[in-house]
């Protein structure tokens, strides 16, 4: 019996030693798995910091040079120039387009030869023109008819080039009848 | 006997494991964590960094571009001559006098005046000029604001003593304004 008992005794030991065994195994063997892990990941994690910070270090490089290349092209005055007039040409253009004296003087000419007035004087500034007119004819009717004639087209009809300002004075100097006269540009 | 050599190696493993634990602990708290950190921080750096760049060469390039198209697109050249240059009276006594058919030039004056609203500067140029007949004065005042000048002159005023019924000299005063370009 005591020997029955003393032999469970021992295989039981021996289970125990078994077991305790192998649970020491598998407690080593993940304490290392971790420690290769930690160490693995942080070579990689070491490794690509380095890269990370060459990169970094490039851009920068990068940065710099681009931003002098940048300095030194806004500071050339032909780039200046051009970005300055680039914004300003419409209005440069239909300033210059509006100051075409040459047109007006053409136009005065025909205006003239329609309504066979005679103009004296011209004046042009700020989009105005300014003349004086004179219709000279022996018959008083025919005479009044054209100025008549001329401010009644201009009252009218919108689709000529110039604007007639208000006339306000006729003058009679026996032969003829003159007055001043202005334009302004049609818009 | 066996038992017992058993259970102290079996006691010795345990330690080293527990040892290893502890540590891979320490070092991946210490030590891991921190590069970890580093990692994060240095990849949204290089991240604002290349972003950066980006923008700047795009800048770059846009500059370049306007450079070359300034050197090589002729209407581009030509504006910047007209109402971009510096203020020069050489040239400005050049393009007066450029086209002068039956025109004589008889007093000029030239000022500098102040900054426009759009950046140019504004120059005034007064002219005094006897044409032989109308419709040379009408060439010349053509000539002054065309692409043959070499500056385009806005006409500000002009005042001559016309007569339509005849076709004498003239004498005429021109006044004009011209755009340069000064830093």
């Amino acid at each position: 019996m005591e020997k029955t008992n003393l032999r469970n005794n021992t295989e039981e030991n021996q289970d125990m030693t078994a077991t305790l065994k192998g649970k020491s195994w598998v407690y080593l063997t993940i304490s290392i798995i971790l420690f290769t892990l930690v160490i693995i990941a942080s070579i990689y994690l070491y490794v690509s910091n380095l890269n990370l910070w060459k990169s970094i270090e490039k851009a920068k490089s990068d940065i710099t040079g681009f931003q002098d290349q940048i300095t030194k092209l806004e500071n050339n005055s032909e780039i200046l120039a051009y970005n300055t007039v680039k914004l300003a040409i419409p209005e440069i253009e239909k300033n210059i387009l509006a100051s075409q004296v040459y047109i007006y003087i053409d136009e005065l000419k025909s205006i003239s030869k329609k309504y066979s007035l005679d103009f004296s004087g011209f004046s042009y500034q700020d989009w105005k023109i300014s003349t004086s007119a004179v219709s000279s004819l022996t018959k008083e009717k025919d005479s009044v008819e054209k100025i008549s004639r001329l401010i009644k087209d201009y009252r009218d009809e919108n689709k000529n080039m110039f604007v007639l300002s208000p006339v306000s004075n006729i003058s009679w100097d026996y032969l003829k009848r003159s007055f001043e006269i202005s334009f302004e540009l049609s818009k | 006997m066996e038992t017992k050599s058993m259970l102290y190696e079996n006691n010795k493993k345990s330690m080293y494991a527990s040892i290893l634990l502890v540590v891979t602990v320490i070092m991946a708290f210490f030590f891991t964590k921190s590069l970890y950190t580093d990692n994060i921080e240095a990849s949204t750096n290089l991240e604002l960094s290349n972003n950066q760049a980006t923008e700047l060469k795009t800048k770059l390039d846009e500059l370049t571009t306007i450079k070359e198209s300034i050197s090589k697109d002729e209407k581009t050249k030509k504006d910047i001559a007209w109402f971009g240059s510096n203020f020069r009276e050489d040239k400005i006594i050049d393009s007066i006098f450029g086209s002068k058919d039956g025109i004589a030039i008889n007093d000029i004056s030239i000022e500098k005046w102040s900054k426009l609203p759009n950046w140019l500067m504004m120059g005034n140029i007064s002219v005094n000029i006897e044409a032989n007949k109308l419709d040379l004065l009408n060439k010349y005042l053509k000539y002054l604001s065309s692409n043959e000048n070499n500056i385009k002159y806005v006409i500000k005023s002009v005042a001559f003593p016309f007569d339509s019924r005849t076709d004498l000299p003239v004498t005429a005063s021109i006044n004009l304004w011209m755009y340069y370009f000064a830093k």
